[in-house]
């Protein structure tokens, strides 16, 4: 036996708490049954894939992985905000679901969102903005699905004509279009 | 041409102003829109840069990725590689189409270059798309031409690239900026110049404003001067406005018209002015000046006598001009009066010095006649008839002496000289004038005892009192036939005066003592003057039954110049003239009147105090005998001489005529003691009697002298004693008056003996 190490110690807690957890968790978010859009990890409790690594071999940090096909983000709450952007003309009509619910869905407990597109292009988002901005994940533009050709088929949208204070560069610049995948920090 | 409209309106301030504020905010809104565009231009040259920029190299990362995945398919065609092919080539063409449709891209899209290159891209997109279609079905070479193609797009891509790099059109761009920068600041200077000259016309115009209000403080300082000079005038000023209406008014004005202030005639119409509202004003079209007397009655007061003048304005108003000029009239009455006077008077002493001569020559006419009627009447005392006409021819010289006398009286130059005198006289020969100048002679009476106690006084001023006295109250009766009566008598005073005078005079001892008292309405009383001590008077009363006195006439009667009498009948003097004589004989007047009863004028004179008169002597018959006396006659008028010497002759005199005084005096300077008696005429040629008699007293003549004038009263006691001269004989004389004269010229001499003259 190695001596007992605190980080070691807190890691392996961890891990017992979301292995015994899994069976639960896992029967809350169905599996994807088409392609996978959205691919979900990091520090959420619940996922829909099997966990990865080995923690008793490698001693790695096994976190929930979720996996999101467009069926299962139509089946969450759908919000709609109209707005205009930087890359289109005029106001437009973008439906989606919040991403303080999507996080909710994952049971994401950290407080950054790595968002990454579709070019590896990656960008971060608060967790702090998702709930208090109204931010979504749009599907849909003028309720017509998005090809990944016009910036589709994921774009994280911030209410810009809402709100003129979030009309900054910086927040333009999370506003990233061709998500594939979020990692919660 | 006539006038320049644009450059006079130019000349006005507020219309430079106008432009220059014009100019200001339009090149100001200028500056501001050109600044904004260089914001713009600022913007879109950093999306240019930074976003643009980022696009491109984007488009040429997914290119080169999707070239990759292309060849890793070809290397290895599997289902997954074939997915990372479509997803990289869709991620491409999304990319491809952001240069014409982001707006990051707006800046490099205006690059002909990148723009060019985007189409060509753009272009390509669809076949790449086929291609990659017929490889996903399972066509093998499909992919090589998908490839080739691709490749065919390097060019393109990097070409884009490079032009984003270098950015050459963006210099020229930023050229642009600069460009734009100066115009910008040339609108901003055009701005701050056109500013500038606002702000020094703004104070050009703020000093114009202070010397204007400057300007404004003197000008009302002026006006105000002007206003108080026209309160304080004593002439009445009014404006009238164009409509008729007064609109000012000064405080003389109203003292003038008796109101109580100026509101009350303020904006009224000029036809309710009191007084002078009457008179029209005048029409604006003849524009004429109105001048015009009026006279304006006050309550019970005598009217006053206004100028009005009314001036027209030049908008249709009036200026009023009101002067009160009765005080100025009656000074000037006043004037003409004294002037009439004075010529009156002048006249008045031009025919005394004629009726003097006249007198004078007529004395001698006189003497001769009544001298030859006398010799005449006695040489035909034998023939009755005769005598009587000599008696006749007398009696009728001595008409014509008192005529002469009454002449005389009024000739006289001492007219102040005080003398005793027996107001009888006095009387009866005023009496006997007035008896022709009294128009109702038979309504006049007069009580005048011929024994009254003498009075020292002047019978001229003395007459002229009781003509004054009598006419006045004549002319009180002219209108009602009532009586006038003249008496004098004599009565007692026992001290004191008027009522309530005494008290008066007591503050007024120097002056006109005078108290007029209104008893009830319709009698008056006045009391002139103060008696003392107390004793005899004469009494002069003048009485009538005439239309009698009112108290406003009995105040001012005394006064000079006061007449109620018609223009030309009175001078105003009379009753004035009869206070001053009145006093200076220390006597009082004191008048009772009635309406409609009559006047009472009673003057009161002092007696003299009885003293032995020298007249006495003259009275005592002499019998001294003048047979033989040598007597020189020198009298330039041969009849008078005759008539001497005829006289001289029936007493046996040795009597010699000389007609010539100078002569005369020759021969008794020869032989001082030819004459026992020297008579000579007072006026003579060369020389008169008194120079001849001291003449003749120098030549050591011891004689007796008389002096024969028809002028005594001129002739003074000691004149006559210094000149030598024993006797007065005064022309024209009778025999009688002669001989006593001659007699007691005599006697005196003898008595005086000769202690000057006496012979050596």
């Amino acid at each position: 036996m190695t001596p007992p190490n605190f980080w070691r110690k807190s890691l392996l807690a961890f891990w017992l708490t979301a292995v015994m957890a899994a069976p639960a968790i896992a029967s809350g978010l169905p599996q994807p049954t088409d392609k996978v859009l959205l691919d979900i990890s990091g520090a959420i409790a619940q996922g829909n894939l099997p966990l990865r690594g080995d923690a008793s071999q490698q001693g790695e940090v096994v976190a929930a992985h979720a996996q999101f096909d467009m069926a299962m983000l139509k089946k969450m709450p759908a919000t709609t905000i109209e707005t205009a952007t930087p890359w289109f003309d005029g106001v437009h009509r973008l439906t989606g679901v919040r991403l303080a619910d999507l996080l909710k869905a994952v049971g994401a407990s950290g407080e950054t969102i790595e968002a990454v597109a579709l070019n590896d292009y990656m960008v971060e988002i608060p967790v702090g903005d998702a709930v208090s901005d109204d931010v979504i994940v749009a599907y849909a533009f003028d309720d017509q699905p998005m090809s990944v050709r016009d910036k589709g088929p994921l774009w994280v949208i911030y209410p810009l004509t809402g709100r003129p204070a979030l009309n900054t560069p910086e927040i333009q610049s999370k506003m990233i279009w061709q998500l594939k995948a979020m990692t919660i920090q | 041409m006539p006038d320049r409209p644009l450059l006079g309106l130019l000349g006005r301030p507020q219309v430079i102003r106008m432009i220059l504020f014009v100019a200001a905010v339009l090149f100001t809104t200028a500056a501001a829109a050109s600044v904004y565009r260089l914001n713009e231009e600022r913007n879109a040259l950093f999306h240019t840069y930074r976003t643009g920029t980022w696009i491109i190299a984007e488009i040429q990362i997914e290119y080169l990725k999707t070239l990759q995945t292309a060849e890793a398919f070809r290397a290895r065609p599997e289902q997954a590689a074939l997915e990372k092919l479509q997803t990289s080539f869709d991620v491409f063409w999304s990319r491809a189409g952001l240069v014409n449709t982001s707006s990051e891209a707006v800046g490099v899209r205006e690059l002909p270059a990148v723009s060019a290159a985007s189409t060509e891209i753009n272009r390509a997109l669809p076949l790449l798309d086929a291609d990659l279609h017929k490889a996903a079905i399972g066509n093998g070479d499909s992919i090589v031409a998908f490839i080739e193609h691709a490749e065919d797009l390097n060019l393109v891509v990097a070409r884009m690239m490079q032009q984003v790099f270098i950015q050459d059109p963006l210099l020229y761009e930023r050229t642009h900026l600069v460009g734009n920068l100066e115009v910008t600041n040339v609108l901003l200077g055009i701005a701050l110049l056109a500013g500038l000259f606002l702000i020094l016309m703004s104070l050009a115009q703020l000093k114009r404003t202070e010397r204007l209000h400057e300007q404004n403080i003197r000008t009302r300082a002026l006006l105000e001067t002007r206003i108080r000079a026209i309160e304080a005038t004593r002439d009445g000023i009014a404006l009238v406005a164009p409509d008729g209406t007064v609109e000012f008014a000064n405080r003389s004005l109203v003292g003038l018209l008796g109101i109580l202030s100026p509101e009350i005639i303020l904006g009224r119409s000029w036809s309710d002015v009191p007084a002078i509202g009457a008179v029209p004003l005048p029409s604006p079209e003849n524009g004429e000046a109105i001048s015009q007397e009026i006279a304006v009655a006050r309550g019970n007061k005598d009217a006053r006598h206004w100028d009005l003048s009314i001036t027209p304005r030049n908008d249709g108003g009036s200026v009023v001009l009101v002067r009160d000029i009765t005080d100025r009239r009656a000074a000037q009455r006043q004037n003409e009066v004294l002037r009439e006077q004075f010529l009156r008077s002048q006249k008045m002493e031009a025919i005394g010095q004629l009726a003097g001569g006249v007198a004078h020559d007529f004395n001698n006419i006189l003497a001769a006649v009544s001298g030859f009627a006398h010799l005449l009447r006695e040489d035909l005392a034998m023939q009755p008839e005769q005598a009587g006409f000599a008696g006749q021819i007398v009696g009728a010289a001595e008409r014509g002496k008192d005529l002469v006398k009454r002449i005389l009286s009024f000739s006289r130059a001492d007219m102040e000289r005080q003398s005793i005198i027996d107001l009888h006289q006095v009387a009866m020969e005023t009496i006997q004038m007035l008896a022709s100048a009294l128009p109702q002679r038979h309504r006049f009476r007069s009580s005048i005892p011929p024994s009254l106690p003498q009075i020292r006084g002047n019978a001229t001023q003395l007459a002229q009192v009781i003509m004054n006295l009598v006419l006045n109250a004549s002319d009180a009766t002219e209108d009602n036939g009532g009586d006038v009566s003249l008496e004098i008598g004599t009565v007692t005073i026992d001290g004191g005066c008027a009522e309530g005078l005494l008290a008066e005079l007591a503050h007024h001892v120097a002056e006109n003592p005078i108290r007029v008292v209104q008893v009830d309405s319709e009698t008056s009383k006045a009391w002139i003057g103060i008696l003392s001590p107390p004793g005899q008077y004469l009494r002069i009363r003048v009485a009538d039954t005439g239309t009698g006195i009112p108290f406003t006439t009995m105040e001012r009667m005394f006064d000079p110049f006061f007449t109620t009498k018609a223009q030309g009948r009175g001078t105003g003097l009379g009753l004035a003239s009869v206070i001053g004589i009145v006093k200076s004989h220390r006597g009082a007047i004191a008048v009772e009147s009635r309406l409609g009863a009559g006047s009472e004028f009673n003057i009161l004179l002092p007696v003299a105090p009885a003293a032995p008169d020298a007249a006495d002597d003259k009275t005592a018959v002499s019998s001294l005998v003048l047979s033989g006396i040598r007597i020189l006659i020198v009298d330039d008028d041969i009849a008078v001489g005759t008539v001497l010497q005829k006289m001289f002759d029936r007493f046996d005199c040795d009597a010699t005529l000389c007609p010539d005084a100078t002569t005369a005096r020759n021969s008794v300077v020869e032989d001082p003691s030819a004459f026992d008696l020297i008579i000579t005429d007072m006026t003579m040629p060369e020389l008169n009697g008194i120079d001849l008699a001291a003449a003749c007293r120098r030549a050591g003549f011891a004689g007796t002298m008389i002096l024969v004038t028809g002028r005594a009263e001129m002739v003074s006691e000691p004149l006559l004693r210094s000149s030598g001269i024993d006797g007065l004989i005064a022309k024209p004389f009778s025999q009688e008056d002669v001989v006593r004269e001659v007699r007691h010229a005599l006697e005196h001499r003898a008595a005086a003996g000769r202690p000057d003259y006496g012979e050596s």
